[in-house]
């Protein structure tokens, strides 16, 4: 299956290379789509491919990293 | 019922394709949202050369006071089947709430009488609607706090479509009523605020139903561009010279400023001296945009937990925010945020002044308005409209406790002779 998420990285983590921490780990395959960074913010969209189940891993690891993780539609409750 | 396949195929001639934002690739006009390629949003994108040929002031005005009476300018493939009596709001010349502001030409978009359920998302849910129709949809759906939920469970209670409503649990009692009353299937999802996100994006994911501010969401966006086409002709086919917005997603915002663009482009609207200056509001409890604009930054950052009494307005994390922000920048325009209590006193003031009756985020913009007034970004003399998008009577539990009580008196003359009395010595 594959997942695309949005990562949001606070500015202390824009220099850390989080995506090879998490491929080190997981060995989750991931390919980045599109990614912006500035000095208080880093946007990366990301898709990832394998099993539920390491994905979901993949997706816990970012967020104890302090990474937001949010799908790419970003918020959808509407007013 | 058109398959999906088929209805993409049955083309009217002005509606082309879906277009990526960001990389420009185009797709065909299925229930589709975001590029495959890079992420992008995707938009409907039209002819308007054979647009061009089939508009003009005198077509428009000859056709029924709704909203498709533009009809080559939105998205759909076939005459509409839902919401056909939708738009056509009021555009009040505001003369008393203009001289408390300081404006000599104030004028108020009242999407408060939206038919059929008092807001504007009545707009974009009849082209939701209508387009899952013509994609062979038969089950319908939103995630929504309030004035969607009730505009997708009527509009689709109308339609003989299923309809199932997501919401946060927390959710005051007058909203979910105001969806279960049309037969809606209601889930109330127990969570954090980005949970219950995470949650919608997931099931709209999933169940491939109409989802309409997530698979449809580009058809839908493009229903707002008739609040914009009705202010133009409104006017007297002209454009304002700012236009104030409130911000949730930040899609309204770019819809406006598409339809100035689009009207222009097609000659529908007198040149104006410069091109409308876009303002956006927000609560200052929840301001992602407001903040990006004001500090000149491109990315948005999201906000955790919105903290606001304008619920309507509250996404942390917008979808269109960095394309609001674009397009107010472009335009000259600016933002504001305001606190809750400039929101109530601005409900207080519309209502007062214009007997208009909007819900906190119409309180939201006015405030936004008065700020942008008293920070002299807009003029006392330059024309102005503000775009009021709700109906008080749905935000009632917000304004109540600050309105005081009606003076009670007994079955006689004599107590109401001594209430004037006393009133007078007020």
């Amino acid at each position: 299956m594959k997942r695309r998420v949005y990562l949001t990285y606070p500015s202390a983590l824009v220099r850390e290379p989080v995506l090879c921490e998490m491929y080190d780990r997981l060995r989750v395959r991931f390919n980045v789509r599109t990614a912006s960074v500035s000095e208080e913010i880093g946007l990366i969209g990301l898709e990832l491919d394998g099993e539920p189940e390491p994905i979901e891993a993949a997706l816990a690891f970012f967020r104890e990293r302090g990474i937001r993780v949010e799908p790419i539609e970003l918020d959808v409750m509407a007013g | 019922m058109l398959t999906q396949v088929a209805a993409a195929k049955a083309s009217s001639g002005t509606v082309k394709a879906l277009k990526c934002r960001e990389c420009g690739r185009e797709y065909p006009k299925l229930a589709l949202h975001v590029c495959e390629f890079c992420f992008g949003p995707l938009e409907v994108a039209y002819d308007y050369d054979a647009a061009r040929k089939l508009l003009s002031r005198e077509v428009i005005e000859r056709r029924p006071p709704t909203m498709w009476r533009y009809h080559e300018l939105l998205p759909l493939d076939l005459p509409p089947t839902v919401g056909t009596q939708v738009g056509f709001t009021p555009l009040v010349r505001a003369h008393r709430l203009g001289a408390r502001l300081g404006l000599s030409e104030l004028y108020i978009k009242n999407d408060a009488v939206s038919y059929p359920t008092l807001s504007f998302k009545d707009r974009v849910v009849a082209v939701a609607l209508s387009k899952a129709r013509e994609l062979g949809f038969e089950t319908v759906a939103c995630a929504s706090t309030g004035n969607l939920a009730n505009s997708v469970a009527a509009n689709a209670a109308a339609a003989g479509l299923a309809c199932y409503v997501f919401i946060p649990h927390d959710l005051e009692q007058g909203k979910v009523l105001g969806t279960l009353i049309f037969g809606a299937t209601v889930v109330s999802i127990r969570g954090t605020y980005d949970e219950v996100n995470r949650l919608c994006s997931e099931i709209a994911d999933k169940y491939r139903w109409g989802f309409v501010n997530v698979s449809l969401r580009p058809y839908y966006a493009e229903g707002s561009k008739s609040h914009g086409y009705e202010i133009q002709e409104q006017l007297g086919w002209r454009q304002p010279a700012h236009v104030v917005v409130p911000m949730a997603s930040g899609s309204l915002l770019t819809k406006i400023g598409k339809s100035f663009d689009e009207f222009r482009r097609l000659g529908l609207v007198d040149e104006p001296r410069r091109p409308p200056k876009l303002h956006g509001a927000q609560a200052a409890g929840c301001s992602p945009i407001a903040l990006a604009v004001a500090r000149g930054q491109e990315l948005i950052k999201p906000v955790k937990t919105p903290q606001t009494i304008a619920k309507s307005l509250a996404i942390g994390n917008p979808a269109d925010g960095f394309y609001a922000a674009r397009a107010i920048r472009q335009s000259g325009g600016h933002a504001a945020a305001v606190s809750d209590e400039e929101i109530l006193d601005a409900m207080r003031l519309l209502a007062e002044t214009e007997g208009i009756f909007t819900e906190t985020a119409g309180g939201v913009t006015l405030a936004a308005a008065r700020r942008l007034v008293a920070e002299g970004r807009i003029g006392p003399d330059e024309s102005v409209v503000v775009c009021i998008t709700g109906n008080g009577l749905k935000t009632m539990e917000a304004i109540a406790p600050h309105l005081g009580a009606p003076t009670t008196i007994g079955p006689k003359l004599a107590e109401f002779d001594q209430f004037i009395t006393h009133q007078e010595k007020i």
